[in-house]
């Protein structure tokens, strides 16, 4: 009889049915985040076990299994994202109105509260609280937002793969950025800052 | 007294296009040129928030966090479904 806890991993040899239970809910936020459709985060998830174990031989042992999973995953989504650009599911190429004119005054000048996010100590990404708060913020951005952020800062797609993932040119790739990336600024500043009395 | 010939806001999308690709040099003039003179607090921190934003994005991929945990879970029957799909390919290997 063992009472150690099962491991999913012992040097190349994997169990996936383990791994579902283990990485599951990891694999299925990470989907969600980018398409933002549960059926279709579900799906993505069940794609990637299978491919998984189709290809369990390439599977060394040099990475964790849940950075192995995530890699196959992460094809899957960008798989499924140009499709649906493709198909024009999702118009990516079309913009909307712009927020981030609330951001500034009518003559262009910051309308916003200053903020110095240094002179919060506590304000490091090392603590697991300012990550939280990252991470809820991306969350909530609009839809084309958050999967052009997500794509680019966090799975490191450069601006050339965002085209031609997505279906967009450069500019509406660097405005949906830049509209991101002020609504995250913004967040931040709401969601960590103001719950504080800084000095 | 001076005058930036761009404003704030052109200033935030020339910072934020500046971390996709290198500006050209007139752009890097008038965003020197506007920090000179425009002493605003999120003028002069927007450039550092960028990048403090980006480094915890970057430790996000790298760490393969956890979510929070309020997140939503993949289902059970989800699970259920997928273990039934991996048996199947189990019997067709044999």
């Amino acid at each position: 009889m063992s009472t150690a806890p099962q491991k999913a991993a012992s040097d190349s040899q994997l169990n996936l049915e383990l791994l579902v239970e283990q990485e599951g809910d990891y694999l299925y936020h990470f989907a969600l985040a980018r398409v933002r459709n549960q059926e279709t985060a579900e799906e993505l998830v069940q794609d990637t076990f299978l491919g998984a174990a189709r290809s369990l031989d390439s599977f060394r042992g040099q990475s964790s299994p849940r950075t192995w999973l995530t890699s196959i995953l992460k094809h899957k989504i960008l798989d499924y994202l140009r499709k649906k650009a493709r198909n024009r599911e999702v118009q990516f190429e079309d913009l909307g109105g712009d927020e981030t004119n609330a951001f500034f005054d009518e003559t262009g000048h910051w309308a916003t509260g200053a903020v110095e996010w240094s002179r919060d100590p506590a304000f490091k990404f090392e603590q697991k609280e300012v990550m939280n708060v990252l991470m809820s913020c991306i969350d909530s951005l609009p839809e084309k937002l958050r999967t052009v952020f997500y794509l680019r800062e966090v799975d490191g797609l450069s601006t050339k793969e965002l085209q031609d993932t997505l279906g967009i040119s450069s500019s509406n790739a660097w405005v949906m950025l830049y509209r991101a990336r002020m609504r995250l600024r913004e967040c931040m500043e709401q969601k960590w800052f103001n719950s504080k009395d800084l000095p | 007294m001076l005058i930036s010939p761009i404003s704030c806001r052109r200033a935030a999308e020339l910072e934020s296009k500046s971390m996709e690709q290198p500006l050209s040099f007139w752009e890097r003039i008038l965003l020197r040129y506007h920090y000179y003179i425009c002493k605003h607090v999120c003028c002069n921190s927007f450039k550092e928030k960028l990048e403090l934003m980006r480094s915890g994005c970057k430790k996000m991929s790298r760490e393969c966090q956890d979510p929070p945990a309020e997140s939503p879970c993949l289902s059970k029957d989800c699970k259920r479904k997928i273990l039934d799909a991996l048996k199947c390919c189990d019997s067709d290997k044999e």
